[in-house]
């Protein structure tokens, strides 16, 4: 062993690092999503388009709306600083999901750009809820 | 749990047990006397009385404390307390305890277990001294630990921690020590081999006297 | 005088006594006066006491309904079962702030009144730290976030109740269980602070806080565990863990302290580590400070909502920055009385595996705090270039993103297997330096269990390499630790007679440290043997009518019907599921909806599951429609998952057996 051994060590932790990159994917950032409010979206919807994003808005009152026979295809706005986008949400609503609260939205921008398929919602009631916002998935 | 420990947690439940007597005779007075109904919400106030009380006996407390009468300024202790070198000891020979289980798991070398052991070993002995309150040393013992010491220099070993006091002197307070460490160091074993070098057994890893010629535990005969 | 004029008074009774504690303990540390020294002392117990007090007025409060103050109106009303009323205390932040400084201020006094008359003339220091932090929280509680604050005009007659979600029991305990975790590491790094001040760097401030090192990471075990049951059986996604930030706020401290927990060993062994175990105390304080700022003000799921409250901002910025300069300036001023007595002599050495331990440790804990802060940090850096354009408009920090479990995982996995390696690895190497002959006598058994075990579950059908990988380790660790019991059993009953059981009982009571580590490792081993059985989860959602059956990997469900029924609380609708294996009824499960009618527009779902040692089937009911019978079903076959539970059991067990002392031993208040 010529080197020293704090070198050794140094070369060990270097490689280490380079190894669990490499042994994580190198870089891939599944789970990364872009967190966008619903006005920036509605203000330029061709940036985009034909990725996942996740979208924020308040699901306005009166215009949620669930297809009769298949439970678990809703169709309801989400809106933020007057600027509305649809959206057309093919799961099950978390307990938390109610008109007028809050929802953090997963999903794609539809070809056209004027609607938003997605099948993912956390959902974050407007009161009461302080303590686990993040709880309802 | 130490005694200062055990006896400072007693007066603190005693204090405690206390303050909760006089509350519930509050409690008990206020219902008797003043037609309070005993609900939740009142034994809840009842425990804030008690907690006021115990906030107000510490607000004397600091007070009392600062009136006092002028203590000798607290002298900077060079030296260590007494407690701090029976902690020493202890840990010392756990140290040793534990050493001598991972060579009988067979996880050291005979030569690593060797020379660890006998740095922890001198250590204790050193720590036990000073606890003596002997700044002598048995002369045998003395010759020993300087030995050591320069072996120990020499191959640059953990823990070069010199006896500072090693002068000879004829005293017996320290053979105990000596004592003391060997018959700690082997644990539940009973052993009196000399603290500092040891033989051990194949057969059953027993720490003998190195001029033994066989095992005091299983009698087999040992190795030259 | 009402109970909230009162209340607020004795919060500026706590936060002037703790500035008080400082002063007079610093005086008195500065002049080496007893009198003050002892004043400081009481004014910390004067503290606890204050802070007892104003925690059992707000309780007071909450028994009486007293609605005129907002936080008592906000969290509880009048039909509350008792219990629920009183562990509302720290349901909200205003109250779990207070909650956190009685908890702190009880440790604190505990520790003074343990360890003052052993580390005499640390203690004033010491005293003088934690009235320091007593006083930040007082302060925060007193002009930011008054549990008291009364409603001005108009004061409501009722309560608005707590959500029924957290009407719960883990709820109940998740979060004090978490927070006394939290708090306790307050006094560790207290005592390190006090050993720096003093120069008193030697071990012994080590001895006397390791304990609550241990006792911080029970209890933050303990909370992490119980949010992961919580959302186990109470969200219905059929998980425990979506790296939620909450949730990994608790976990940074965790780390840390597990780091120093092995590494304060090798500062005891071998004299080395010593500036890296005091890094670490203060870095594990740090984190329980950023974890409380994360989680206690919505910085991470919102930084613009936060905006508008930027004091809270500021106050804990500032209050972290004061930490880090103190503590690390501390540390650097005394670096050379710090200076190692040994070197690291072999790779090949226990030394090394905790060294390579913490780090990974210290890895684990920085990605999962970058990870979880990133979001917000990018938000912060768009705040900053719109405000000021021309300090920051040359960054451009793009859209803010968001960091979902998949990224977590996929990087936590390797650190984890590599943990769990070392688990394995660091038992069987000695100190200094393992010999090769040692090496394979060592290292045989559990290498050729591991191989054993990797192979068994691949020909029983496990086909992803981290599932395979983990089963291997857990193999070769549960080897390791089954070795080292054997050779402790055998190597004791040859030195005296006795029963093999006699053996063990003696062997882990002799050596609490050791074989209490080897428990708590090996409650490790079952923990990563029930993750591992995550290779093979299956995850469905469907829907069904009664009368119709669905296939579930070995299981099939069977729909039996709906029933409505409803209680004084609330209306239930319940579904009947059979669980059927091989053509049996093996159980009938009941996942259900509660509409409580205090919150009407918000169900609430009832998990139920089908317990075996081998897998867990999970359902859980999202939409029925009660005319046509159908039913909104997720469905799940959990591999393993309980031995996840079982696994944190075994590992508090052995956490216990740590703790505990018995007579004579080396007393470490």
């Amino acid at each position: 062993m010529a080197l020293p051994l704090a070198t050794q060590l140094m070369i060990g932790a270097v490689i280490g690092a380079a190894a669990l990159y490499l042994v994580a994917g190198g870089g891939e950032t599944e789970g990364v999503l872009e967190y966008v409010y619903v006005e920036k979206v509605v203000a330029a919807p061709q940036t985009y388009l034909g990725r996942t994003i996740k979208v924020h808005g308040t699901v306005v009152p009166g215009t949620v709306k669930q297809k009769v026979g298949s439970s678990g295809d809703y169709t309801f706005e989400v809106e933020r600083e007057g600027k509305r986008l649809a959206v057309h949400f093919t799961n099950m609503v978390p307990d938390t999901f109610a008109e007028g609260g809050e929802v953090v939205l997963t999903g794609q921008l539809s070809p056209s750009g004027d609607r938003f398929d997605s099948d993912d919602m956390a959902a974050k009631c407007p009161s009461k809820y302080e303590e686990t916002p993040t709880a309802a998935r | 749990m130490s005694a200062s420990t055990r006896e400072g947690l007693r007066g603190l439940l005693s204090r405690l047990g206390l303050l909760i007597l006089g509350g519930a005779l509050l409690l008990f007075g206020l219902v008797l006397f003043a037609d309070a109904t005993l609900d939740a919400a009142s034994v809840g106030l009842g425990v804030a009385g008690v907690m006021l009380l115990y906030a107000l006996s510490r607000l004397y407390a600091v007070v009392a404390a600062l009136a006092g009468p002028a203590l000798p300024e607290q002298a900077r202790s060079l030296g260590r307390t007494k407690a701090e070198l029976r902690d020493e000891k202890k840990r010392l020979l756990r140290a040793i305890k534990e050493l001598e289980f991972d060579y009988g798991m067979g996880k050291l070398s005979k030569a690593d277990f060797e020379s660890v052991s006998a740095t922890y070993k001198a250590r204790a002995i050193e720590v036990m001294r000073a606890l003596d309150g002997a700044s002598d040393l048995h002369p045998e013992l003395a010759a020993l630990l300087r030995e050591r010491e320069a072996t120990r220099a020499g191959e640059g070993g953990e823990n070069a921690h010199t006896p500072e006091g090693a002068a000879p002197a004829s005293s017996g307070a320290s053979s105990e020590a000596a004592g003391l460490a060997s018959s700690a160091a082997d644990g539940d074993a009973s052993s009196e081999s000399p603290a500092t070098s040891t033989r051990t057994c194949a057969a059953c890893s027993a720490a003998n006297d190195d001029d033994a010629r066989f095992c005091k535990r299983c009698g087999k005969e040992l190795a030259a | 005088m009402t109970i909230a004029t009162l209340g607020s008074f004795t919060l500026l009774l706590i936060f002037l006594m703790s500035l008080g504690t400082v002063g007079l303990s610093a005086v008195g540390a500065v002049r080496r006066s007893p009198r003050f020294v002892e004043a400081g002392i009481q004014a910390l117990y004067a503290s606890f006491g204050l802070a007892a007090f104003a925690s059992s007025l707000i309780i007071y409060a909450f028994l009486a309904g007293d609605y005129s103050i907002q936080y008592v109106q906000h969290t509880s009303d009048s039909s509350m079962p008792l219990f629920y009323k009183i562990t509302a205390f720290w349901g909200g932040l205003d109250g779990s702030l207070l909650f956190w400084v009685l908890l702190h201020t009880l440790f604190a006094s505990l520790a003074v009144r343990a360890n003052r008359e052993r580390h005499r003339e640390m203690i004033a220091h010491v005293v003088a730290v934690l009235g320091a932090i007593t006083a930040f929280f007082a302060g925060l509680l007193l002009f930011h976030k008054d549990p008291f604050a009364p409603y001005l005009l108009d004061v409501p007659f009722s309560g608005r109740g707590l959500n029924p979600l957290l009407q719960n029991f883990y709820m109940i305990f998740h979060p004090p269980s978490l927070y006394l975790g939290y708090v306790s590491l307050a006094v560790p790094y207290a005592f390190g602070m006090g050993a720096l001040l003093t120069g008193q760097v030697d071990a012994s401030w080590q001895q006397s806080v390791r304990r609550w090192v241990l006792f911080s990471w029970i209890f933050l075990s303990i909370g992490l565990i119980l949010g992961g049951l919580w959302a186990y059986e109470e969200l219905g996604w059929g998980g425990y863990w979506a790296w939620d930030p909450v949730e990994n706020a608790g976990l940074l401290p965790w780390f840390t302290t597990v780091a120093f927990l092995h590494s304060v060993m090798i500062q005891e062994r071998r004299g080395m580590m010593k500036v890296w175990n005091l890094a670490l105390i203060i870095i594990s304080f740090l984190l329980t400070i950023v974890g409380t700022f994360m989680t206690r003000s919505g910085v991470v799921q919102s930084v613009h909502a936060f905006g508008e409250d930027s004091a809270l901002a500021w106050t804990f910025g500032a209050f972290m920055l004061a930490i880090v300069v103190f503590s690390f300036g501390l540390l650097i001023r005394r670096l050379p009385l710090l200076r190692a007595r040994n070197e690291l002599e072999s790779a090949l050495s226990r030394e090394f595996a905790f060294l390579v331990n913490n780090w990974l440790f210290l890895v684990c804990a920085l990605f999962v705090l970058g990870a979880t802060m990133w979001p917000t940090f990018i938000e912060w850096l768009q705040i900053l270039g719109e405000r000021y354009p021309s300090v920051f408009g040359w960054i451009d920090p793009g859209e803010r993103v968001t960091i979902g479990p998949p990224f977590f995982n996929r990087y936590m996995r390797p650190l984890g297997l590599a943990l769990l390696l070392l688990t394995g690895v660091g038992p069987l190497l000695a100190w200094r330096k393992t010999s090769g002959q040692s090496l394979i006598k060592q290292f045989l058994g559990p290498l050729v269990v591991g191989v054993a075990s990797t192979i068994t579950p691949a020909i029983l059908g496990v086909d992803s390499p981290w599932g395979l990988a983990c089963f291997g380790l857990c193999g070769f660790t549960f080897w390791t630790i089954v070795q080292e019991f054997y050779r402790g059993v055998a190597l004791r009953r040859s030195k005296r007679p006795q029963g093999v059981l006699d053996a063990l009982i003696g062997l882990v009571l002799r050596a609490r440290r050791r074989y209490g580590g080897y428990i708590v490792h090996l409650g490790v081993v079952l923990m990563f043997f029930g993750w591992a059985g995550n290779a093979t989860k299956i995850e469905r959602k469907t829907q069904l009518q009664p009368g119709q059956s669905y296939p579930l990997g070995d299981y099939v469900i069977r729909h039996d019907g709906l029933r409505v029924t409803e209680d004084w609380q609330k209306e239930m609708i319940t579904a009947d599921l059979a669980v059927l294996k091989d053509g049996e009824v093996v159980d009938v499960l009941h996942p259900a909806r509660w509409w409580y009618y205090q919150l009407p527009d918000q169900p609430t779902t009832e998990v139920s599951r089908y317990m075996t040692v081998t897998a867990d089937v999970y359902a859980s009911m999202q939409e029925v429609d009660l005319n046509s019978g159908w039913t909104q079903l997720s469905l799940f076959v959990n591999p393993l998952v309980n031995w996840i539970w079982t696994g944190m059991m075994v590992t508090l067990l052995g956490a216990l057996v740590c703790v505990g002392t018995r007579k004579g031993e080396i007393e470490e208040a």
